[in-house]
């Protein structure tokens, strides 16, 4: 028999390895300090001393690429598991309960969401000041309604199943109805959304590092070294690109392993 | 044990009130096998969801008592009901297909009403689940335990229904027409489950359906209802031999019956 491969999950899974390879070896060994500067690096090319080049101030890039991945995939993790720990919760009540709460919750969610995401996040960060968990929180807070919609639609898909009357026949409660019998249901929507969201939020975390008001140096990020690479990106392209293409391969791995998902 | 009285349910949810069951009476006594029969619409799901507690809070009016065991459960708590609902009252579905979670094993399902109602460890609740599938003629029940639904047919996903209906032995088990989605011979292997059941543990049945010649072969005491009244009750032989009214009479005439062809 002839097996249909998924070519999807099998690159996703492939790319997303690699970048998560490089996270993982950057945690306990980069080839040189991300931190220390040397004047006499400065812009040094590729060579086998440096395999990607170094930046202004002559630290290593491969090294800061593994120290700025990890912060990207740490604000993008604690982003989308605050967006979907509270979205689960808004859309599981409004969706199950409907009523007025549910037209409370999703007037709030609509005044949210009709803010782009970046712009909200730049409001919270004028209020919580800049930094990595800031950032974490605001991207967070932004993030909320597009998952709270997601799975309140979905709640609203189940609870009228009969599978869902018949746990209330047996006597179960609300809440048990809500988080045992039905979220499982939602899972194949919900892992394609944290997959999507996954992705949205490695890019604004980019974007707002790029424009200076995410991570603050001396903590490598990608989008930062994006900002910091602009004014030389002539004279040393190598310096934005090779951030650009780990954005672009943290990003598309995830969301080819989002569509694998999908398919299985 | 459960006793029903002028139950009347009205809903509103167009501008117009409706009222779907006018003033339904009926008493049932442990051991009894009810069968409540009529056309589609005639209120007789209805009722079973008002006994069961299953209808919405809003957008419906009742009136009425449902006594069960000197309990109003139309007045009382939503807590107090659920203390009631899979343990003492439990209740089958017609369709097995959709009755069942997809995403929960087959053991889960059926101990679901144990975790709720009962403090019993893991252990146990798997040896009553795995006793309960053997008692409804689930071959391997080891198995079965272990798979989810989509890996089950019809009839052998209605017999898990009533095992997660039965597991709590609850003294009332209300049936709405649990065999209509499956074929014949699978429905005989039902009915005489629930018989079976029936003679075993004294579980009452209140058996909603519309198929005669089923409730001809089950019920002790038959209950035709058309448009939301009750048109005729009375003991089961004596009713199919005699019936009074004019729509028991179509509603009997219209079981097909096996007979010689005349020449």
């Amino acid at each position: 028999m002839k097996k249909k491969y998924n070519y999807n999950l099998i690159i996703g899974t492939i790319i997303t390895g690699f970048m998560l390879l490089l996270i993982l070896v950057g945690i306990f060994y980069t080839p040189y300090d991300p931190e220390t500067m040397s004047s006499a690096d400065k812009m040094a090319g590729i060579s086998f001393q440096h395999l990607l080049g170094c930046d202004n101030f002559g630290r290593d890039i491969l090294s800061r690429i593994m120290k700025g991945s990890q912060t990207t995939l740490l604000v993008a993790t604690g982003t989308v598991f605050i967006g979907t720990f509270f979205g689960v919760i808004v859309g599981a009540f409004t969706g199950y309960f409907g009523g007025i709460l549910d037209e409370i919750l999703m007037r709030i969610n609509d005044v949210v969401f009709a803010f782009p995401s970046i712009l909200l996040a730049l409001v919270f960060i004028s209020l919580l000041g800049s930094g990595k968990y800031q950032v974490i929180i605001a991207l967070g807070i932004a993030f909320i309604p597009s998952f709270a919609r997601i799975v309140r639609s979905e709640f609203l898909r189940c609870k009228n199943m009969d599978y869902v009357q018949n746990a209330r026949l047996l006597g179960a409660g609300n809440l048990r109805i809500m988080f045992i019998h039905i979220l499982p249901n939602t899972a194949t929507v919900l892992v394609s959304s944290i997959m999507i969201g996954f992705n949205n939020a490695v890019l604004a975390e980019a974007g707002l590092s790029f424009l200076g008001i995410g991570v603050q140096p001396p903590d490598a990020s990608l989008g930062r070294m994006l900002s910091e690479a602009q004014s030389y990106i002539f004279t040393s392209p190598g310096y934005a690109l090779f951030p650009g293409i780990a954005i672009i391969l943290l990003v598309l791995g995830f969301s080819l392993l989002g569509e694998g998902f999908k398919k299985e | 044990m459960l006793k029903v009285e002028d139950l009347s349910i009205e809903f509103y949810d167009n501008t117009i009130a409706e009222t779907v069951v006018f003033d339904f009476n009926m008493e049932v006594k442990e051991g009894d096998i009810i069968g409540l029969v009529g056309e589609s619409g005639s209120g007789k799901t209805m009722t079973a969801l008002a006994i069961a507690g299953l209808l919405r809070r809003h957008g419906t009016k009742k009136k009425g008592h449902i006594y069960f065991e000197d309990v109003d459960l139309l007045t009382c708590t939503r807590s107090e009901l659920r203390k009631y609902q899979g343990k003492d009252i439990s209740m089958v579905f017609q369709e097995p297909m959709t009755s069942l979670n997809p995403v929960k094993k087959i053991g889960w399902q059926v101990e679901e009403s144990l975790r709720l109602h009962t403090k019993l460890s893991k252990e146990e609740r798997y040896e009553k689940a795995i006793r309960i599938l053997r008692d409804v003629d689930l071959e391997n029940p080891e198995e079965i335990y272990r798979k989810y639904p989509h890996q089950l047919s019809g009839g052998m996903r209605q017999r898990v229904m009533i095992a997660a209906a039965m597991i709590c032995e609850p003294k009332l088990l209300i049936a709405d027409e649990p065999t209509t989605a499956l074929d014949v011979t699978i429905q005989a292997q039902i009915v005489k489950l629930l018989i079976r059941f029936n003679k075993e543990n004294h579980t009452a049945i209140l058996f909603i359906s519309h198929d005669l010649s089923l409730v001809k072969q089950l019920c002790h005491h038959v209950i035709v209802m058309q448009g939301g009244n009750i048109v005729e009750q009375g003991e089961a032989k004596e009713l199919f031999k005699h019936p009074k009214e004019e729509y028991t009479k179509q509603l009997i005439a219209a079981i097909p019956k096996c007979e010689k062809p005349e020449k």
